[in-house]
Protein backbone atom coordinates (compact mmCIF):
# COMPACT_ATOMS: atom_id res chain seq x y z
CA UNK A 1 0.00 0.00 0.00
CA UNK A 2 2.86 2.42 0.72
CA UNK A 3 4.44 1.71 -2.29
CA UNK A 4 1.48 2.45 -4.07
CA UNK A 5 0.73 5.96 -2.65
CA UNK A 6 4.36 6.84 -3.24
CA UNK A 7 3.63 5.97 -6.80
CA UNK A 8 0.87 8.40 -6.50
CA UNK A 9 3.29 11.24 -5.22
CA UNK A 10 6.36 10.85 -8.34
CA UNK A 11 3.70 10.74 -10.41
CA UNK A 12 2.02 13.97 -8.93
CA UNK A 13 5.55 15.33 -8.90
CA UNK A 14 6.35 14.44 -11.77
CA UNK A 15 3.37 16.07 -13.60
CA UNK A 16 3.74 19.17 -11.78
CA UNK A 17 7.27 19.67 -13.27
CA UNK A 18 7.47 18.94 -16.77
CA UNK A 19 4.05 21.18 -16.73
CA UNK A 20 6.53 24.16 -15.50
CA UNK A 21 8.85 23.35 -17.87
CA UNK A 22 6.25 23.10 -20.66
CA UNK A 23 4.98 27.04 -19.10
CA UNK A 24 8.65 27.94 -19.20
CA UNK A 25 9.64 26.44 -22.80
CA UNK A 26 6.52 27.58 -24.28
CA UNK A 27 6.43 31.04 -22.69
CA UNK A 28 10.01 31.40 -24.45
CA UNK A 29 9.04 30.76 -27.71
CA UNK A 30 6.07 32.85 -27.94
CA UNK A 31 8.40 35.64 -26.90
CA UNK A 32 11.10 35.21 -29.23
CA UNK A 33 8.33 34.52 -32.28
CA UNK A 34 6.88 37.66 -31.01
CA UNK A 35 9.91 39.86 -31.91
CA UNK A 36 11.38 38.03 -34.70
CA UNK A 37 7.92 37.04 -36.98
CA UNK A 38 9.75 37.54 -40.39
CA UNK A 39 11.78 35.01 -40.03
CA UNK A 40 12.77 31.55 -39.17
CA UNK A 41 13.81 31.42 -36.15
CA UNK A 42 15.43 27.98 -34.66
CA UNK A 43 16.00 28.96 -31.51
CA UNK A 44 12.06 29.79 -30.67
CA UNK A 45 11.34 26.60 -32.66
CA UNK A 46 13.60 24.67 -30.41
CA UNK A 47 11.49 26.02 -27.70
CA UNK A 48 8.17 25.64 -29.42
CA UNK A 49 9.07 21.73 -29.51
CA UNK A 50 10.12 21.68 -26.12
CA UNK A 51 7.41 23.00 -24.86
CA UNK A 52 4.83 20.93 -26.63
CA UNK A 53 6.64 17.52 -25.60
CA UNK A 54 6.65 18.70 -22.00
CA UNK A 55 3.24 19.22 -22.28
CA UNK A 56 2.32 16.02 -23.29
CA UNK A 57 4.33 14.41 -20.70
CA UNK A 58 2.68 16.41 -18.11
CA UNK A 59 -0.71 14.92 -19.31
CA UNK A 60 0.69 11.67 -19.67
CA UNK A 61 1.42 11.78 -16.32
CA UNK A 62 -1.61 13.85 -14.59
CA UNK A 63 -3.82 10.84 -16.62
CA UNK A 64 -1.32 8.41 -15.15
CA UNK A 65 -1.97 9.49 -11.58
CA UNK A 66 -5.62 10.55 -12.15
CA UNK A 67 -5.97 6.45 -13.13
CA UNK A 68 -4.12 5.03 -9.92
CA UNK A 69 -6.24 7.27 -8.05
CA UNK A 70 -9.57 6.24 -9.42
CA UNK A 71 -8.02 2.53 -8.71
CA UNK A 72 -7.92 3.66 -4.99
CA UNK A 73 -10.55 5.93 -4.08
CA UNK A 74 -13.06 3.71 -1.43
CA UNK A 75 -16.27 4.97 -0.59
CA UNK A 76 -16.80 5.78 3.01
CA UNK A 77 -20.42 5.41 3.78
CA UNK A 78 -21.62 8.50 5.89
CA UNK A 79 -24.17 6.46 8.50
CA UNK A 80 -26.45 7.97 10.54
CA UNK A 81 -28.52 7.13 14.10
CA UNK A 82 -31.72 8.54 14.13
CA UNK A 83 -32.81 8.85 18.16
CA UNK A 84 -36.79 8.36 19.11
CA UNK A 85 -38.61 9.40 22.43
CA UNK A 86 -40.71 6.42 23.32
CA UNK A 87 -43.56 8.70 24.10
CA UNK A 88 -45.60 9.36 20.87
CA UNK A 89 -46.76 12.82 21.80
CA UNK A 90 -43.84 14.18 22.50
CA UNK A 91 -42.23 13.66 19.03
CA UNK A 92 -38.86 14.33 20.26
CA UNK A 93 -36.42 12.89 17.60
CA UNK A 94 -32.79 13.64 16.86
CA UNK A 95 -30.15 12.49 14.64
CA UNK A 96 -26.60 11.96 14.91
CA UNK A 97 -23.33 10.02 13.25
CA UNK A 98 -23.76 6.53 13.78
CA UNK A 99 -21.42 5.14 16.87
CA UNK A 100 -20.08 1.82 17.12
CA UNK A 101 -22.42 0.03 19.49
CA UNK A 102 -25.64 1.15 18.52
CA UNK A 103 -27.96 -0.46 17.03
CA UNK A 104 -32.11 -0.12 16.46
CA UNK A 105 -34.16 -0.53 19.51
CA UNK A 106 -31.51 0.26 21.75
CA UNK A 107 -31.99 2.87 24.78
CA UNK A 108 -30.27 5.19 24.83
CA UNK A 109 -31.02 6.94 28.49
CA UNK A 110 -34.05 9.40 28.77
CA UNK A 111 -36.17 12.45 26.32
CA UNK A 112 -34.56 15.81 27.14
CA UNK A 113 -38.42 17.16 26.72
CA UNK A 114 -40.43 14.69 28.71
CA UNK A 115 -37.94 12.69 30.43
CA UNK A 116 -39.45 9.42 28.69
CA UNK A 117 -37.26 6.71 27.13
CA UNK A 118 -35.33 7.27 24.17
CA UNK A 119 -34.59 4.43 22.01
CA UNK A 120 -32.78 4.20 18.47
CA UNK A 121 -35.48 3.92 15.91
CA UNK A 122 -33.74 3.76 12.61
CA UNK A 123 -29.77 3.77 11.59
CA UNK A 124 -29.36 4.28 7.92
CA UNK A 125 -26.75 5.33 5.40
CA UNK A 126 -26.63 9.11 3.42
CA UNK A 127 -24.64 9.62 0.59
CA UNK A 128 -21.01 8.79 0.29
CA UNK A 129 -18.04 10.32 1.29
CA UNK A 130 -14.96 9.44 -1.07
CA UNK A 131 -11.61 9.07 0.81
CA UNK A 132 -8.09 8.88 -1.38
CA UNK B 1 3.85 22.31 -74.07
CA UNK B 2 5.96 20.52 -71.45
CA UNK B 3 9.08 20.72 -73.64
CA UNK B 4 11.40 23.53 -72.96
CA UNK B 5 12.93 25.20 -76.46
CA UNK B 6 15.59 22.80 -76.88
CA UNK B 7 13.23 19.82 -77.12
CA UNK B 8 14.12 18.49 -73.49
CA UNK B 9 11.71 17.69 -71.03
CA UNK B 10 10.66 20.92 -68.69
CA UNK B 11 12.41 20.61 -65.22
CA UNK B 12 8.87 21.73 -63.25
CA UNK B 13 7.63 18.54 -64.97
CA UNK B 14 10.34 16.18 -64.62
CA UNK B 15 9.49 16.83 -60.70
CA UNK B 16 6.58 16.84 -60.67
CA UNK B 17 6.39 13.64 -62.33
CA UNK B 18 8.75 12.42 -59.68
CA UNK B 19 7.13 13.60 -57.31
CA UNK B 20 3.64 11.91 -58.39
CA UNK B 21 5.07 8.97 -58.28
CA UNK B 22 7.00 9.14 -55.17
CA UNK B 23 4.01 10.54 -53.46
CA UNK B 24 1.98 7.04 -55.17
CA UNK B 25 4.62 5.07 -53.37
CA UNK B 26 3.86 6.11 -50.17
CA UNK B 27 -0.19 5.98 -50.45
CA UNK B 28 0.19 2.61 -51.63
CA UNK B 29 2.92 1.80 -48.41
CA UNK B 30 0.00 3.45 -46.18
CA UNK B 31 -2.77 1.38 -48.01
CA UNK B 32 -0.61 -1.72 -47.34
CA UNK B 33 -0.10 -0.95 -43.89
CA UNK B 34 -3.92 -0.29 -43.34
CA UNK B 35 -5.07 -3.23 -44.89
CA UNK B 36 -2.97 -5.77 -43.12
CA UNK B 37 -3.41 -3.89 -39.97
CA UNK B 38 -7.03 -4.22 -40.55
CA UNK B 39 -7.16 -8.11 -42.29
CA UNK B 40 -4.47 -9.36 -39.78
CA UNK B 41 -3.88 -7.05 -36.43
CA UNK B 42 -7.50 -6.01 -36.12
CA UNK B 43 -8.00 -8.54 -33.60
CA UNK B 44 -4.93 -8.20 -31.58
CA UNK B 45 -5.33 -4.87 -31.12
CA UNK B 46 -8.95 -5.32 -30.00
CA UNK B 47 -7.35 -7.54 -27.34
CA UNK B 48 -4.96 -5.53 -25.96
CA UNK B 49 -7.42 -3.23 -25.65
CA UNK B 50 -9.70 -5.49 -23.49
CA UNK B 51 -6.90 -6.45 -21.90
CA UNK B 52 -5.80 -3.49 -21.18
CA UNK B 53 -9.29 -2.81 -19.71
CA UNK B 54 -9.28 -6.30 -17.50
CA UNK B 55 -6.00 -5.47 -15.83
CA UNK B 56 -7.00 -2.00 -14.75
CA UNK B 57 -9.99 -3.73 -12.69
CA UNK B 58 -7.83 -6.44 -11.69
CA UNK B 59 -5.70 -3.99 -9.95
CA UNK B 60 -8.51 -2.21 -8.43
CA UNK B 61 -10.00 -5.68 -7.43
CA UNK B 62 -6.77 -6.80 -5.88
CA UNK B 63 -6.97 -3.34 -4.14
CA UNK B 64 -10.27 -4.56 -3.23
CA UNK B 65 -9.23 -7.27 -1.51
CA UNK B 66 -6.26 -6.68 0.29
CA UNK B 67 -7.87 -3.29 1.98
CA UNK B 68 -10.53 -5.83 3.07
CA UNK B 69 -8.31 -8.20 4.15
CA UNK B 70 -6.81 -5.28 6.47
CA UNK B 71 -10.17 -4.61 7.87
CA UNK B 72 -10.84 -7.41 8.84
CA UNK B 73 -7.63 -8.38 10.67
CA UNK B 74 -7.88 -4.81 12.28
CA UNK B 75 -11.56 -5.68 13.38
CA UNK B 76 -10.56 -9.19 14.93
CA UNK B 77 -7.40 -7.64 16.59
CA UNK B 78 -9.62 -4.86 18.36
CA UNK B 79 -12.27 -7.39 19.32
CA UNK B 80 -10.01 -10.14 20.48
CA UNK B 81 -7.82 -7.73 22.47
CA UNK B 82 -5.19 -10.27 20.53
CA UNK B 83 -1.10 -9.41 21.47
CA UNK B 84 0.21 -11.96 18.45
CA UNK B 85 -0.81 -11.13 14.84
CA UNK B 86 -3.37 -13.31 12.80
CA UNK B 87 -2.50 -12.35 9.55
CA UNK B 88 -1.03 -15.50 8.61
CA UNK B 89 -4.23 -17.66 9.76
CA UNK B 90 -6.62 -15.41 8.37
CA UNK B 91 -4.61 -15.44 5.24
CA UNK B 92 -4.73 -19.13 4.87
CA UNK B 93 -8.31 -19.08 5.94
CA UNK B 94 -9.34 -17.00 2.95
CA UNK B 95 -9.15 -20.10 0.81
CA UNK B 96 -11.99 -21.98 2.62
CA UNK B 97 -14.11 -24.00 -0.03
CA UNK B 98 -17.34 -25.98 0.50
CA UNK B 99 -17.96 -28.76 -1.93
CA UNK B 100 -21.60 -29.00 -2.32
CA UNK B 101 -23.36 -32.34 -2.20
CA UNK B 102 -23.53 -34.51 -5.61
CA UNK B 103 -27.06 -34.10 -6.99
CA UNK B 104 -26.38 -37.33 -9.51
CA UNK B 105 -28.55 -38.97 -7.32
CA UNK B 106 -31.00 -35.86 -5.97
CA UNK B 107 -32.97 -38.15 -3.61
CA UNK B 108 -31.73 -36.54 0.45
CA UNK B 109 -29.66 -33.95 -1.04
CA UNK B 110 -31.92 -30.90 0.95
CA UNK B 111 -30.55 -32.86 4.44
CA UNK B 112 -26.84 -33.22 2.77
CA UNK B 113 -27.00 -29.75 1.53
CA UNK B 114 -27.84 -28.20 5.64
CA UNK B 115 -25.09 -30.94 6.71
CA UNK B 116 -22.67 -29.18 4.72
CA UNK B 117 -23.76 -25.88 5.12
CA UNK B 118 -24.23 -26.47 9.42
CA UNK B 119 -20.76 -27.87 8.99
CA UNK B 120 -19.32 -24.99 6.81
CA UNK B 121 -21.00 -22.28 9.56
CA UNK B 122 -19.81 -24.28 12.81
CA UNK B 123 -16.08 -24.06 11.25
CA UNK B 124 -15.98 -20.09 10.57
CA UNK B 125 -17.22 -20.08 13.92
CA UNK B 126 -14.72 -22.63 15.41
CA UNK B 127 -11.56 -20.70 13.60
CA UNK B 128 -12.88 -17.59 15.06
CA UNK B 129 -12.62 -18.57 18.54
CA UNK B 130 -10.07 -20.24 17.60
CA UNK B 131 -7.92 -17.08 17.08
CA UNK B 132 -9.30 -14.56 18.64
CA UNK B 133 -10.62 -16.41 22.34
CA UNK B 134 -11.66 -13.15 23.52
CA UNK B 135 -13.90 -11.99 21.26
CA UNK B 136 -17.56 -11.12 22.95
CA UNK B 137 -20.21 -13.58 22.06
CA UNK B 138 -22.33 -11.34 20.35
CA UNK B 139 -19.65 -9.95 18.02
CA UNK B 140 -18.31 -13.45 16.62
CA UNK B 141 -21.57 -13.69 13.88
CA UNK B 142 -20.26 -9.96 12.75
CA UNK B 143 -16.63 -10.82 12.59
CA UNK B 144 -18.31 -14.04 10.56
CA UNK B 145 -19.80 -12.14 8.18
CA UNK B 146 -17.07 -9.74 7.72
CA UNK B 147 -14.97 -13.37 7.23
CA UNK B 148 -17.37 -14.32 4.49
CA UNK B 149 -17.12 -10.91 2.81
CA UNK B 150 -13.36 -10.81 2.68
CA UNK B 151 -13.37 -14.76 1.51
CA UNK B 152 -15.91 -13.47 -1.03
CA UNK B 153 -13.54 -10.69 -2.34
CA UNK B 154 -10.84 -12.71 -2.48
CA UNK B 155 -12.45 -15.41 -4.50
CA UNK B 156 -13.37 -12.54 -6.95
CA UNK B 157 -10.35 -11.74 -7.01
CA UNK B 158 -8.64 -14.67 -7.70
CA UNK B 159 -11.29 -16.05 -10.35
CA UNK B 160 -10.98 -12.66 -12.80
CA UNK B 161 -7.11 -13.06 -12.12
CA UNK B 162 -7.20 -17.21 -13.34
CA UNK B 163 -9.62 -16.36 -16.08
CA UNK B 164 -6.97 -12.64 -17.04
CA UNK B 165 -4.10 -14.66 -17.40
CA UNK B 166 -5.48 -17.20 -19.20
CA UNK B 167 -6.60 -15.19 -21.90
CA UNK B 168 -3.03 -13.71 -21.87
CA UNK B 169 -1.14 -16.88 -21.92
CA UNK B 170 -3.50 -18.95 -24.33
CA UNK B 171 -4.12 -15.64 -26.31
CA UNK B 172 -7.56 -16.92 -26.61
CA UNK B 173 -10.11 -13.92 -27.58
CA UNK B 174 -13.10 -15.68 -26.44
CA UNK B 175 -11.65 -16.16 -22.70
CA UNK B 176 -10.82 -12.51 -22.86
CA UNK B 177 -13.98 -11.08 -24.61
CA UNK B 178 -16.02 -12.97 -22.02
CA UNK B 179 -13.77 -11.15 -19.29
CA UNK B 180 -14.05 -7.92 -20.12
CA UNK B 181 -18.09 -8.43 -20.86
CA UNK B 182 -18.40 -9.65 -17.69
CA UNK B 183 -16.22 -7.23 -16.20
CA UNK B 184 -18.83 -3.98 -15.16
CA UNK B 185 -21.36 -6.92 -13.38
CA UNK B 186 -18.22 -8.24 -11.15
CA UNK B 187 -16.80 -4.75 -10.32
CA UNK B 188 -20.76 -4.07 -9.18
CA UNK B 189 -20.82 -6.95 -7.20
CA UNK B 190 -16.76 -6.38 -5.58
CA UNK B 191 -17.59 -2.99 -4.86
CA UNK B 192 -20.53 -3.87 -2.97
CA UNK B 193 -18.80 -6.92 -1.35
CA UNK B 194 -16.42 -4.25 -0.43
CA UNK B 195 -18.89 -2.19 1.26
CA UNK B 196 -20.84 -5.17 3.14
CA UNK B 197 -17.37 -5.49 4.70
CA UNK B 198 -17.67 -1.42 6.42
CA UNK B 199 -21.05 -2.67 7.18
CA UNK B 200 -19.87 -6.36 9.47
CA UNK B 201 -17.00 -3.82 10.68
CA UNK B 202 -19.15 -1.50 12.36
CA UNK B 203 -22.28 -3.80 12.86
CA UNK B 204 -24.60 -1.86 11.30
CA UNK B 205 -27.98 -3.19 10.25
CA UNK B 206 -27.89 -4.50 5.76
CA UNK B 207 -31.02 -4.25 3.31
CA UNK B 208 -31.31 -8.07 3.50
CA UNK B 209 -32.17 -7.22 7.49
CA UNK B 210 -35.27 -5.33 6.51
CA UNK B 211 -37.69 -9.10 7.04
CA UNK B 212 -35.65 -8.62 10.73
CA UNK B 213 -36.56 -5.31 11.54
CA UNK B 214 -40.38 -5.61 10.64
CA UNK B 215 -40.34 -8.84 12.96
CA UNK B 216 -38.40 -6.43 15.17
CA UNK B 217 -40.84 -3.36 15.03
CA UNK B 218 -43.81 -6.08 15.58
CA UNK B 219 -42.16 -7.34 18.77
CA UNK B 220 -40.68 -4.44 20.11
CA UNK B 221 -41.79 -4.06 24.03
CA UNK B 222 -42.90 -7.55 24.14
CA UNK B 223 -42.12 -10.69 25.95
CA UNK B 224 -39.03 -11.97 23.73
CA UNK B 225 -38.40 -16.20 24.09
CA UNK B 226 -35.53 -18.07 22.30
CA UNK B 227 -37.33 -20.80 20.00
CA UNK B 228 -34.21 -22.35 17.60
CA UNK B 229 -30.60 -22.14 17.47
CA UNK B 230 -30.02 -17.64 17.41
CA UNK B 231 -33.75 -17.24 16.66
CA UNK B 232 -36.25 -15.99 19.05
CA UNK B 233 -40.02 -15.27 18.53
CA UNK B 234 -42.61 -13.87 20.92
CA UNK B 235 -46.82 -13.66 21.06
CA UNK B 236 -49.18 -10.93 21.30
CA UNK B 237 -52.54 -10.33 20.64
CA UNK B 238 -54.22 -8.42 18.05
CA UNK B 239 -58.06 -8.19 17.64
CA UNK B 240 -59.03 -11.10 19.25
CA UNK B 241 -55.88 -12.78 17.26
CA UNK B 242 -52.78 -14.52 18.50
CA UNK B 243 -50.59 -13.22 16.56
CA UNK B 244 -46.76 -14.91 16.83
CA UNK B 245 -43.39 -13.65 15.11
CA UNK B 246 -39.91 -14.93 14.54
CA UNK B 247 -36.85 -13.37 13.97
CA UNK B 248 -33.12 -14.52 14.01
CA UNK B 249 -31.37 -13.00 17.11
CA UNK B 250 -30.09 -9.18 17.38
CA UNK B 251 -28.09 -7.89 17.25
CA UNK B 252 -25.78 -9.95 16.05
CA UNK B 253 -25.25 -10.67 12.31
CA UNK B 254 -27.65 -13.99 12.67
CA UNK B 255 -29.62 -15.54 10.06
CA UNK B 256 -31.31 -17.84 12.62
CA UNK B 257 -32.91 -21.21 11.91
CA UNK B 258 -36.06 -20.00 10.66
CA UNK B 259 -37.11 -23.35 9.39
CA UNK B 260 -36.84 -24.64 12.52
CA UNK B 261 -38.22 -22.31 14.24
CA UNK B 262 -41.20 -22.51 12.20
CA UNK B 263 -41.48 -26.28 12.37
CA UNK B 264 -41.53 -26.06 16.45
CA UNK B 265 -43.69 -23.15 16.46
CA UNK B 266 -46.69 -24.98 14.29
CA UNK B 267 -45.86 -28.46 16.43
CA UNK B 268 -46.52 -26.82 19.43
CA UNK B 269 -49.68 -25.66 17.90
CA UNK B 270 -50.57 -29.01 16.79
CA UNK B 271 -50.74 -27.37 12.94
CA UNK B 272 -53.28 -25.16 14.33
CA UNK B 273 -51.57 -22.27 12.28
CA UNK B 274 -54.32 -20.05 10.30
CA UNK B 275 -51.83 -18.38 8.33
CA UNK B 276 -48.03 -17.99 7.93
CA UNK B 277 -46.66 -14.20 7.02
CA UNK B 278 -42.76 -14.47 5.82
CA UNK B 279 -41.46 -11.16 4.80
CA UNK B 280 -38.60 -10.94 3.45
CA UNK B 281 -36.26 -8.55 0.84
CA UNK B 282 -36.36 -9.50 -2.64
CA UNK B 283 -33.66 -8.24 -5.47
CA UNK B 284 -35.44 -5.92 -7.68
CA UNK B 285 -35.25 -5.38 -11.54
CA UNK B 286 -33.60 -2.30 -12.80
CA UNK B 287 -35.89 0.41 -12.91
CA UNK B 288 -37.74 -0.38 -9.71
CA UNK B 289 -37.79 1.39 -6.95
CA UNK B 290 -35.56 0.57 -3.65
CA UNK B 291 -37.90 0.36 -0.71
CA UNK B 292 -41.03 -0.94 -2.92
CA UNK B 293 -43.22 -3.88 -1.89
CA UNK B 294 -45.04 -6.30 -3.13
CA UNK B 295 -47.29 -9.02 -2.04
CA UNK B 296 -47.70 -12.83 -3.12
CA UNK B 297 -47.79 -16.36 -1.76
CA UNK B 298 -45.45 -18.93 -0.96
CA UNK B 299 -42.54 -18.75 1.10
CA UNK B 300 -40.38 -15.99 1.29
CA UNK B 301 -36.88 -17.18 2.08
CA UNK B 302 -33.88 -17.25 -0.35
CA UNK B 303 -30.62 -18.79 0.41
CA UNK B 304 -29.78 -22.18 -0.44
CA UNK B 305 -33.05 -23.52 -0.70
CA UNK B 306 -32.79 -25.65 2.28
CA UNK B 307 -35.22 -23.48 5.11
CA UNK B 308 -37.33 -23.08 1.99
CA UNK B 309 -37.73 -26.64 1.09
CA UNK B 310 -38.17 -27.14 5.10
CA UNK B 311 -40.98 -24.58 5.31
CA UNK B 312 -42.75 -25.66 2.59
CA UNK B 313 -42.85 -29.28 3.20
CA UNK B 314 -44.43 -28.60 7.10
CA UNK B 315 -46.94 -25.67 5.52
CA UNK B 316 -47.86 -28.28 2.93
CA UNK B 317 -48.56 -30.98 5.65
CA UNK B 318 -50.61 -28.86 7.56
CA UNK B 319 -51.97 -26.95 4.68
CA UNK B 320 -51.24 -23.65 5.96
CA UNK B 321 -51.38 -20.38 3.50
CA UNK B 322 -48.04 -18.89 2.96
CA UNK B 323 -48.31 -15.03 2.29
CA UNK B 324 -44.89 -13.60 1.12
CA UNK B 325 -44.52 -9.69 1.10
CA UNK B 326 -41.03 -8.57 -0.25
CA UNK B 327 -39.10 -5.54 0.25
CA UNK B 328 -37.35 -4.74 -3.55
CA UNK B 329 -33.97 -3.19 -3.38
CA UNK B 330 -30.40 -4.18 -5.57
CA UNK B 331 -28.12 -6.56 -4.15
CA UNK B 332 -25.55 -4.05 -3.65
CA UNK B 333 -28.39 -2.44 -1.39
CA UNK B 334 -28.86 -6.11 0.39
CA UNK B 335 -25.10 -6.65 2.02
CA UNK B 336 -24.88 -2.81 2.85
CA UNK B 337 -25.84 -0.44 5.11
CA UNK B 338 -29.48 -0.29 4.79
CA UNK B 339 -30.87 2.90 3.07
CA UNK B 340 -33.34 6.07 4.23
CA UNK B 341 -35.81 4.33 1.81
CA UNK B 342 -35.87 0.47 2.83
CA UNK B 343 -36.12 1.47 6.50
CA UNK B 344 -39.26 3.64 5.54
CA UNK B 345 -40.88 0.55 3.73
CA UNK B 346 -40.53 -1.34 7.03
CA UNK B 347 -43.85 0.99 8.72
CA UNK B 348 -45.22 0.25 5.53
CA UNK B 349 -45.01 -3.26 5.75
CA UNK B 350 -46.13 -3.81 9.22
CA UNK B 351 -49.24 -1.89 7.97
CA UNK B 352 -49.91 -4.32 5.25
CA UNK B 353 -49.43 -7.00 7.82
CA UNK B 354 -51.99 -5.71 9.70
CA UNK B 355 -54.46 -5.39 6.97
CA UNK B 356 -53.69 -8.93 5.84
CA UNK B 357 -54.51 -10.29 9.33
CA UNK B 358 -57.75 -7.82 9.56
CA UNK B 359 -58.97 -9.35 6.02
CA UNK B 360 -57.69 -13.09 5.80
CA UNK B 361 -58.19 -14.03 9.36
CA UNK B 362 -60.88 -14.46 11.58
CA UNK B 363 -61.45 -14.01 15.56
CA UNK B 364 -59.81 -16.78 17.51
CA UNK B 365 -57.24 -17.96 15.09
CA UNK B 366 -53.51 -17.73 15.29
CA UNK B 367 -51.08 -16.01 13.02
CA UNK B 368 -47.39 -16.46 12.21
CA UNK B 369 -45.09 -13.89 10.95
CA UNK B 370 -41.98 -14.62 10.14
CA UNK B 371 -39.19 -11.67 9.40
CA UNK B 372 -36.45 -13.55 7.14
CA UNK B 373 -33.72 -11.51 7.64
CA UNK B 374 -30.02 -10.48 8.67
CA UNK B 375 -30.54 -9.13 12.16
CA UNK B 376 -27.23 -7.02 12.09
CA UNK B 377 -27.93 -3.91 14.05
CA UNK B 378 -31.27 -5.03 15.20
CA UNK B 379 -32.83 -5.61 18.33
Amino acid sequence: MEKSSSKVNILMILSAIFSVFSLIFLFVAIINIRFDYNELDIFSLDFLIAGIICMFLSIYFSYKYKQLLRLRFLKMPQIVTSIKCVNKICNYKEERLFQEGDYIFKGIGKCPKCNGDLFINAIYTLDSKIKK
Amino acid sequence: MYTSSNGKLDANVIGLFNDSISSYIVQLIYFLILIFTLAFLNQRLQTFIWLREAEASLKRLKFLASKSKEITIKKIKELGKLETDPTNFIESFLDFFVIEPTSLDPYGIVNKLKHVIDLRNERIEAFIKQIAPNIPPMYISNVEGLLETTIGLNELYRLVRHYFMLGKKTKNMIFIMQLQMNLPIIMRYAEAYFNATYAFSNGTPIGDGVGALVASKLMWGKNVKPIANKTVFSEFEYNKRRIIVIKAEGPGAEVGNIDDAIERIINMNGGLISRIIMVDAALKLEGEKTGSIAEGVGAAIGGTGVEKFKIEEIATKYKIPLDAIIIKMSLEEAITTMKKDIIESADNVVQRIFDIIDTRSSEGETILIVGVGNSMGIL
